[in-house]
């Protein structure tokens, strides 16, 4: 699943010259952000989000705010959610370790910080804890192109069945969130029940019911639902893509 | 002379991968300056104030010109004949913002670096206007003429065909999309004194543009030299002067040094040319056996304040399908965005998408095949210029095509074709773009050496031209191709004309032919080796002649236009949207084929730009700031390879000697057109749904789900509230300019 990921994110030659940490960090995508000529909640504190009513087509559906409904841009990081990695940073405090979940931060009232890295803190190494369901891992990557695009929808998924039953599971979402998104409520779902598309698809619908729109991106609602059902299902059925 | 040339590797391949190959912006002048362009941060307005002296104490900042102190530049007569600017209104003449992202100052410093750091501290207030950027919102009026030629027509009486079997009517859309070359636009403007001006910048067009210079900066022409041995594409974008290159001139003559301006992929999003969004609207009658009664066709396009761009679409109305009843016209409206201008096959382009996407429509609802359709109603005249066309092969193109793909094993029905779980469809469309023709000159010189020199001011746009040129030389003299050194893109060599139209190798061809015959005369030998020989024992320095191809002599005999035809293989996975193109065909007509590789090139170039149309590309501006919310190559997204299938291009037809004496028409445009239509065709056929505005993006592709307009998701009282609260729309000073 975390190669997947990897190996579609960006293009061979960034990936060529590019660093896990770096990847980590990198800040969210959005036109408004990257373009100094636009106010932004996030390069400049107050000034307002023009994304809000612009162009929002590739923005957040869960867990943005009225400051800033940006999304965080990697592949790599979706994966890493899903497999419960950790981040270790070291700092002048010393060292600790960040479960990944917690390394990125929501916007809410403070977007210009994307992450709980605190001054002067390094990564300097990211913990993967076995799991031996994740070579059923499936990263699904919906874009506008075949390659070097960010993705509109992404999915990092893995199923882990006894017989017909889901005995445990992992849900990522990329393209949606200022976060790479667990869907934790999903997951809790489908733990015990029987691997079927009903089954399925309700989960994408937890996965998605707190999810506000914009203008633009409404269609993303959908599409991750049909994403996260098509990604579930691959895995069930022993892991592709 | 019906020869055809066979496959010749680029003349300028190996100059151009091994780095030798020097582009405008590469040229080493000693004492060079760097100026960085300042732009509107606003749609809409006019400019309070302008702070520049912060900038003017920044380290090695050399001078800041803005509105309050522009650079002397005339007003030219802006035509194409004696000179052409994309846009009208030269660059800091006063203080209006006419769109986002315009010029309103230019920053000049010893280092680049320097030049744009202190256009970050220029400070700019601006008077605000709401900024029109919205299509749907526009005021449309008839449009002007398209460099001479009227839009609208009428024969017959459309209005009055109330028998047909079968009618249909359907409006298409395109998106604003970009020329966006690799190269991007730059200059380097050189004074000599105050009275002669060598510029270093891609022009398509170096002849006009050393008469546009020239009129700008009050000089006779030959006090201007343009220097443009390579271009790393323009598509039309780079055959006029910008606002930017007379900038840069006039800064360089008033400083007496030498200035470089390079735009960003930022300010190419709006100070480069783009292609208007279109809508049009095409209306079809036709008989039980598919004969066409009538064809509708009318197009709305915008354009920016400053200049008058229609986007021609109707021209391909009167050429593809004959109908005794035919109407077009078009509208046009001003908005608040960037010059719109020529970009690959203008007009030809997204006409062909919604004329040929409304073909298949109709075929459907005939229930037939739309390859039959299109053969029962081409017609073999110029409908508009009554003028039959000369050597037209699209039966050709069709029936090759059909056949070497395979058409007649297509299953009849949509949604009929399943390939690993996803929905397979075939479409084909068809493809033309008139051959158009310049008047060229070209010099050959015989050497001792056993070497033929040929020079023109004509220049290769990364098309081909150099190899050409040498062709049509080598065997014209009856010498192999490395015998021969091609010069090009200097004013100072003789007029070779444009590289726009898809004209060059029409222009130029002849010329070259026609100086290599002249100059085998004056040695008096029948091919260059006899006279390489007799120009050793004269003890001359060289044999040499000139010559200028002359406009076609059937021009008012005959319409000349090329044709051609693509057929393609989708696959679309409806559930999420996700469409790839698996295989294509692409047949041509385009009279005398000069370089089998370097046309196939240009075709599959125009197919791939083609895709990008159709399935990714769109500038899509901010609807309250007006301003492109792409600004690179990332964001402005175009095919990677990963999108594009193995292209299979074949070539039919004849030499077109009527057009020209090389019998050649040209072939830079013709590949691009009808490509999106083409693929909308085969989405149709795979899924059964209709797609009638481009790009065919995920939302679009997505069964059982339809993409709601923004109007659509928010009622209008909680966008008010939305916009009333957001402080992104009062611009302050302070964050006054982008770079």
């Amino acid at each position: 699943m975390l190669a997947r990921a990897i190996l579609s994110g960006a293009s061979q030659q960034i990936r060529n010259v590019a660093t896990v940490g770096g990847n980590i960090l990198q800040r969210t995508r959005c036109p408004y952000y990257y373009d100094t000529a636009f106010p932004c909640n996030k390069r400049e504190p107050d000034s307002g989000c023009p994304a809000l009513t612009g162009i929002n087509r590739t923005h957040a559906l869960l867990g943005a705010s009225d400051q800033c409904v940006a999304v965080h841009p990697s592949d790599m990081c979706v994966a890493l959610a899903a497999l419960d990695a950790v981040v270790e940073v070291t700092g002048p405090k010393g060292k600790r370790q960040i479960p990944f979940g917690d390394f990125h931060r929501l916007p809410g009232n403070t977007p210009e910080r994307d992450t709980n890295l605190e001054p002067e803190e390094l990564i300097t190494a990211i913990l993967l804890p076995l799991l031996p369901f994740a070579k059923s891992g499936v990263y699904l990557k919906l874009r506008d192109r075949a390659s070097y695009a960010f993705a509109l929808i992404s999915v990092a998924a893995a199923v882990d069945l006894a017989e017909e039953q889901i005995k445990d599971v992992r849900l990522a979402i990329g393209g949606v969130a200022h976060k790479p998104w667990r869907s934790q409520e999903a997951e809790q779902f489908l733990i015990g029940k029987a691997a079927n598309a009903a089954t399925f698809e309700e989960a994408a619908k937890i996965a998605l019911q707190s999810a506000k729109p914009l203008a633009h991106n409404r269609f993303k609602v959908e599409l991750a639902k049909r994403a996260i059902k098509r990604s579930l299902m691959l895995s069930a059925a022993g892991g592709v893509v | 002379m019906s020869k055809v040339m066979g496959a010749v590797n680029r003349k300028d391949g190996r100059a151009k991968v091994t780095g030798n190959a020097t582009y405008a912006a590469e040229h080493q002048i000693p004492g060079l300056l760097h100026g960085y362009l300042v732009t509107a941060s606003i749609g809409s307005g006019q400019i309070k104030s302008i702070d520049t002296s912060q900038a003017e104490k920044a380290k090695g900042v050399v001078a800041v010109f803005t509105h309050k102190n522009p650079p002397k530049i005339f007003k030219p007569s802006n035509n194409f004949i004696s000179s052409k600017i994309y846009e009208a209104r030269l660059p800091l003449s006063d203080a209006q913002v006419h769109y986002g992202g315009q010029i309103i100052g230019l920053v000049v410093a010893d280092t680049f670096e320097q030049a744009k750091h202190a256009a970050h501290l220029v400070k700019v207030e601006y008077e605000t206007q709401s900024p029109l950027t919205e299509f749907q919102k526009a005021t449309f009026k008839e449009a002007p003429p398209f460099m001479g030629e009227e839009l609208k027509f009428e024969k017959g009486n459309v209005a009055t065909v109330n028998n047909a079997a079968v009618k249909i009517e359907a409006t298409y859309t395109t998106t604003t999309e970009l020329n966006a070359p690799m190269e991007p636009h730059a200059i380097i403007a050189q004074w000599q004194g105050a009275d002669a001006l060598t510029i270093y910048e891609p022009t398509q067009w170096v002849m006009g543009s050393q008469r546009t210079y020239a009129e700008l900066f009050g000089l006779p022409a030959e006090r201007v030299r343009i220097i443009t041995p390579y271009l790393g594409g323009g598509f039309g974008s780079k055959a006029m002067p910008w606002p930017h290159g007379i900038l840069c001139a006039a800064v360089a003559r008033h400083l007496q040094r030498p200035v470089k301006v390079v735009l960003s992929r930022r300010q190419m999003t709006v100070n480069a040319g783009h292609r208007s969004e279109t809508e049009q609207t095409i209306g079809l009658a036709a008989a039980a056996d598919g004969k066409l009664m009538a064809i509708a066709h009318d197009v709305k396009s915008s354009t920016s304040p400053v200049d008058t761009f229609t986007e021609p679409c109707t021209r391909v109305t009167p050429v593809m399908y004959s109908a005794p009843n035919l109407r077009y016209a078009q509208e046009l409206a001003i908005m608040n965005v960037g010059t719109p201008t020529f970009m690959r096959a203008p007009g030809e382009n997204p006409g062909m998408w919604a004329l040929e996407s409304a073909m298949d429509e109709l075929a459907w609802s005939l229930k037939l095949d739309p390859v039959e359709l299109r053969l029962r109603n081409q017609t073999q005249e110029h409908q508009h210029q009554n003028l039959p066309f000369s050597a037209k092969h699209f039966t050709d193109c069709l029936k090759v095509g059909a056949e070497r793909f395979g058409w007649k094993d297509r299953s009849r029905q949509v949604r009929s074709l399943l390939r690993d779980g996803q929905l397979v469809g075939w479409g084909m469309a068809g493809a033309t773009f008139p051959a158009l023709q310049g008047v060229a000159t070209v010099k050959v010189r015989l050497l001792p050496d056993s070497t033929v020199h040929v020079l023109t001011a004509g220049n290769d746009m990364g098309t081909g031209a150099y190899t050409m040129v040498a062709g049509v030389a080598a065997e014209t003299l009856g010498v192999s191709v490395e015998k021969v050194r091609v010069e090009m893109g200097d004013s100072q060599l003789p007029d070779g004309g444009m590289a726009g139209g898809s004209m060059m190798t029409a222009s130029l061809a002849p010329a070259v032919i026609k100086a290599c015959q002249d100059v085998l005369k004056s040695a008096d030998c029948n091919d260059a080796t006899d006279a390489w020989a007799a120009l050793r024992q004269s003890g001359r320095a060289a044999f040499e002649a000139t010559a200028t191809s002359a406009p076609p002599e059937g021009e008012k005999k005959w319409a000349f236009q090329s044709w051609g035809a693509h057929f393609c293989e989708v696959t679309v996975d409806e559930e999420i949207g996700r469409l790839q193109i698996t295989r294509w065909l692409s047949v041509m007509d385009i009279g005398r084929v000069m370089n089998a590789k370097t046309a196939a090139s240009q075709v599959r170039g125009g197919v791939i730009m083609g895709i990008g149309q159709a399935l990714m590309e769109e500038c899509l501006l901010d609807p309250n700031i007006g301003y492109p919310v792409v600004y690179d190559l990332a964001t402005y997204h175009f095919p990677s390879h990963a999108d594009i299938p193995r292209i299979d291009v074949v070539f039919v037809g004849e030499p077109d000697l009527n057009f020209n004496l090389a019998g050649a028409r040209g072939v830079g445009e013709i590949g691009i057109t009808g490509v999106s239509a083409v693929i909308a065709n085969a989405v149709y056929h795979a899924t059964g749904k209709r797609i009638r505005s481009l790009p065919l993006t995920p939302e679009k592709l997505m069964a059982d789900f339809r993409a709601l307009t923004a109007d659509e998701t928010r009622d209008a009282q909680e966008m008010k509230e939305l916009i009333a609260s957001n402080k992104s729309h009062e611009r302050v000073a302070g964050h006054s300019q982008n770079v």
